[in-house]
């Protein structure tokens, strides 16, 4: 047998040993002599027979195999265009770059004069852009049965009267059709107006609250200073008690943690009667500092605290403890890792020749973001300072070549990432590779960790729901 | 008068083309599509005027035809709305469109005169009992590979060519908008009934039974259902259960499978003959002859939408492949979906094979 550079990679439970084949995309549990044999911590004759005749099994279906890429390249490289100009799924209009807030975290807030990201200012987007977007939007989605058109800022409301008109021009244009309009906001310039209009129209809206009062207002504050917990609060209030029983999937949160703060205390958001009556989905995540020139720093109690909570969600979702309840902040983690779990049963046949990491989306089909000068990028997230993010513009179209670059940003890492064994599940697009001018190597391998740990997280977690389910079930029993 | 067709969609297209080939007096001239939907080019459809403004194109025709489509929530209010727009005018409805019962009533009632609704279950055959009988007809089926292809030409061109040598023939398809045809509906209400399985193969049967029966065909050009092969686990397209159950609700004589276009290295003559015999396996019959679609499979986007998601394209590719294969293998019978030409040879393949079952004019 030649075990020599199999594409696997090696990890361990507490209680067993496995290998992760990166051709077959399975977890495999294996003796702890297996483990060190192909590690090559020991040789071939100190295997038992069983174990030799284990290996050559899994060697005959399969497994352990040495195959990898031989090229990087995205299998949608040579139909872009036939997705970009006939499945676009999601346009982003940025109606305004104004703000009423000034949000500790926010990149747009001045924090690197202008150097990594645009500062908020007075620009907004004009009606024949907006109509324009939307006319080449409903030209470019055909094939599409089911669109979303979002509105973004600065704070989209500071622009609600070319909301209005872009929601009824899209709903004219897109007759017999499913199109869904959302919203991120601060909630806090939602008067009653807005209200029935949103609901009237069935608008998704995330609401941006990141904690109860005197967490939220440390860093989401008003011009004057004030904090802006209360208007915000109330609106959401009012919303859903306006949407009644449809605001499930209409009505989202989106709570940024700041490190700084207590995690115990920022989770007392969810005491309020409100989260008793309503189950509201919420998406929590860390403030994004790579557009800030001062990096946020992860503190060592916001850390053992937010495992703390991962700790009681494995409990609750293993159904080890009675009576726990996941909080609503790690709630998505525990929906999206049975789905994870699930897709390990399914082994595929083995690597092509050719392929490529799987973070990138296509540019402009998944998502096309405009911004207030008619200026297309791949998605709100960019720095709209970076030359190599730009992908067209309204009056110039497409431009196919940048697509296609930002599509195959593996290829500019191309030998690392032919031997990464978190390939398949990369999440890695080209914003992680910014050089603003160019794709970046540096750049994009300093961010690998993001996805080799998260992969590993999931590894480790769909071994612990495995072993949870036998071994320890077993043992319960 | 002129009549006019809402919503359209590319699945109309032979059907419309048949319809003026025919001369009929279901002639429709304006083919609308709503605003979202792609827009035809000009080189297609011959005399059909093709058009995304509703309102304009109404005040041109006295008959809105509403066609069947796949529902969602969005288009059959659009088109309730469109219906009520033109029965307001005073314009004649004719609706293949099945419909809510509180609709149907509202509109039944308020324009009786100028609304009709051509339901499925006008066509449906009354399937009294259940017990097995072969066909004396002789049956050509056509089945899709998989979910999302469109074996409307098929059917089309298989009718056509053996309405011309004189057969009589009994189409039956999955495309409610053949009825404009006078196709008969398939019945795919079977599958929602709650029956036993094995009932709803004897119910298939006792449905082909009592078509033979009424329109005494010699020939019975049927649509399967379902893909007959599913992509993936993920992307099963219903396992193909439904195809099966018909499979063994009849006894096919003559199969063509119409297929997404394949790398032509894919298509080799042991590669398809090696299909054909899963097919004997799985549905007791083996493909007579494949026709070749102008979609592809984007594998990425499937395996990522969980869906199977095509790709569109020319039907000139579509004769290259079939060209490169047949040079590959004279044997491997194909054609594209798109050749009016090839169900003629297709026709004649099939009457040499069935020689001693129909009887040659």
């Amino acid at each position: 047998m030649d075990y020599s550079t199999p594409f696997i990679h090696l990890f361990s439970s507490p209680r067993n040993n496995y290998f992760y084949d990166v051709n077959k995309d399975s977890i495999v549990p294996i003796s702890l002599n297996e483990y060190k044999f192909l590690e090559g911590e020991i040789q071939q004759n100190t295997l038992s027979d069983d174990e030799v005749k284990h290996l050559e099994n899994l060697e005959s279906m399969g497994y352990l195999s040495k195959k990898r890429f031989s090229k990087i390249i995205h299998p949608a490289t040579d139909s872009v265009e036939y997705h970009v100009l006939n499945r676009a799924e999601q346009l982003i209009l940025q109606v305004t770059q104004s703000c009423n807030l000034i949000c500790s975290y926010c990149p747009y807030a001045n924090k690197t004069d202008g150097v990594l990201q645009r500062n908020h200012s007075s620009k907004a987007m004009n009606w024949e852009t907006a109509k324009k977007a939307i006319d080449i939007f409903r030209d470019n989605s055909t094939d599409t049965d089911k669109l979303s058109i979002g509105f973004y800022g600065g704070e989209p409301l500071i622009a609600f009267p070319l909301i209005k008109k872009a929601v009824e021009y899209a709903e004219k244009l897109f007759e017999g059709k499913e199109i869904n309009f959302s919203m991120t906001t601060n909630g806090t310039l939602m008067t009653d107006e807005i209200i029935e209009y949103i609901v009237s129209h069935q608008m998704t809206i995330m609401f941006s609250i990141d904690g109860p009062a005197k967490i939220h207002d440390i860093s989401r504050k008003k011009a004057d200073g004030s904090g802006s917990f209360e208007s915000a609060f109330s609106n959401l209030k009012k919303l859903i008690a306006v949407y009644g029983e449809r605001y499930h999937n209409k009505i989202f949160i989106n709570m940024v943690l700041n490190p700084d703060n207590n995690i115990d205390e920022t989770l007392e958001l969810f005491d309020d009667d409100l989260f008793k009556q309503y189950d509201i989905i919420t998406e929590a995540s860390l403030a994004e500092d790579d557009k800030l020139e001062k990096k946020i720093e992860k503190k060592e109690a916001y850390t053992s605290s937010m495992r703390y909570q991962y700790f009681l969600g494995f409990l609750n979702f293993l159904g080890l403890v009675d009576d726990i309840n996941t909080a609503l902040i790690v709630r998505r983690y525990f929906n999206d890792i049975e789905r994870k779990y699930e897709r390990y049963k399914n082994k595929l046949t083995g690597l092509t020749d050719v392929g490529a990491p799987g973070g990138p989306c296509i540019p402009g089909q998944r998502k096309l973001f405009v911004n207030a000068d008619g200026v297309y990028y791949p998605c709100e997230k960019i720095s709209e300072l970076s030359n190599v993010m730009q992908i067209g513009t309204i009056d110039s179209g497409f431009d196919f070549e940048k697509i296609r670059t930002l599509l195959n940003v593996g290829s500019i890492t191309s030998e690392k990432c032919k031997n990464c064994y978190a390939l398949l599940h990369c999440k890695l697009c080209a914003i992680y590779a910014d050089g603003y001018d160019s794709l970046s190597v540096d750049q994009k391998l300093k961010n690998c960790y993001v996805t080799l740990n998260s992969f590993d997280d999931e590894l480790e977690a769909c071994v612990l729901i495995k072993e949870c389910r036998t071994i320890y079930n077993r043992e319960r029993k | 008068m002129e009549k006019m067709i809402y919503p359209f969609s590319n699945s109309l297209l032979p059907i419309l083309e048949a319809i003026h080939n025919k001369e009929s007096l279901n002639y429709i001239k304006y083919a609308v599509t709503p605003p979202s939907w792609r827009k035809h080019s000009d080189d297609v459809g011959g005399d059909i005027i093709f058009s995304s403004d509703y309102d304009s194109t109404l005040d041109l025709v006295d008959t809105v035809i509403i066609a069947d489509f796949t529902y969602n929530d969005y288009l059959y209010k659009d088109v309730l709305k469109k219906m009520e727009i033109a029965l307001q005018k005073d314009k004649k409805v004719v609706c293949y469109h099945s419909l809510k019962q509180e609709d149907k009533t509202r509109l039944e009632s308020l324009y009786h005169e100028s609304f009709e609704l051509i339901s499925s279950l006008e066509n449906e055959t009354n399937i009294s009992s259940f017990r097995y009988t072969s066909q004396d007809s002789v049956v050509i089926g056509i089945g899709n590979m998989m979910n999302g292809l469109d074996e409307t030409h098929i059917i089309i061109g298989l009718t056509e060519a053996y309405e011309e040598l004189g057969y009589n023939v009994a189409s039956i398809s999955t495309n409610h908008n053949t009825r404009l045809l006078g196709y008969i509906d398939f019945p795919s209400e079977i599958f929602n009934d709650s029956i036993s399985e094995e009932n709803k193969v004897l119910a298939l049967n006792t449905f082909i039974h009592e078509i033979e029966e009424q329109k005494c065909p010699d020939i019975i050009v049927i649509q399967f259902p379902s893909g007959m092969m599913k992509y993936t686990e993920v992307c099963h397209g219903g396992f193909c259960v439904k195809s099966f159950m018909l499979s063994q609700a009849l006894s096919v004589d003559f199969f063509i499978l119409n297929l997404p276009c394949l790398d032509s290295n894919a298509l080799t003559y042991e590669k398809c003959c090696e299909l054909s015999r899963v097919f004997q396996y799985r549905y007791d019959f083996s493909i007579d002859h494949f026709c070749f679609d102008n979609k592809i499979i984007d594998d990425s986007a499937s395996i990522e939408e969980e869906d199977i998601i095509y790709q569109f394209i020319d039907i000139e590719s579509i004769d290259d492949l079939v060209s490169m294969i047949s040079k590959g293998s004279h044997e491997l019978s194909c054609s594209s979906t798109f050749d009016k030409e090839s169900y003629k040879l297709i026709v004649q393949k099939s009457i040499e094979k069935l020689s001693t079952i129909i009887e040659e004019f």
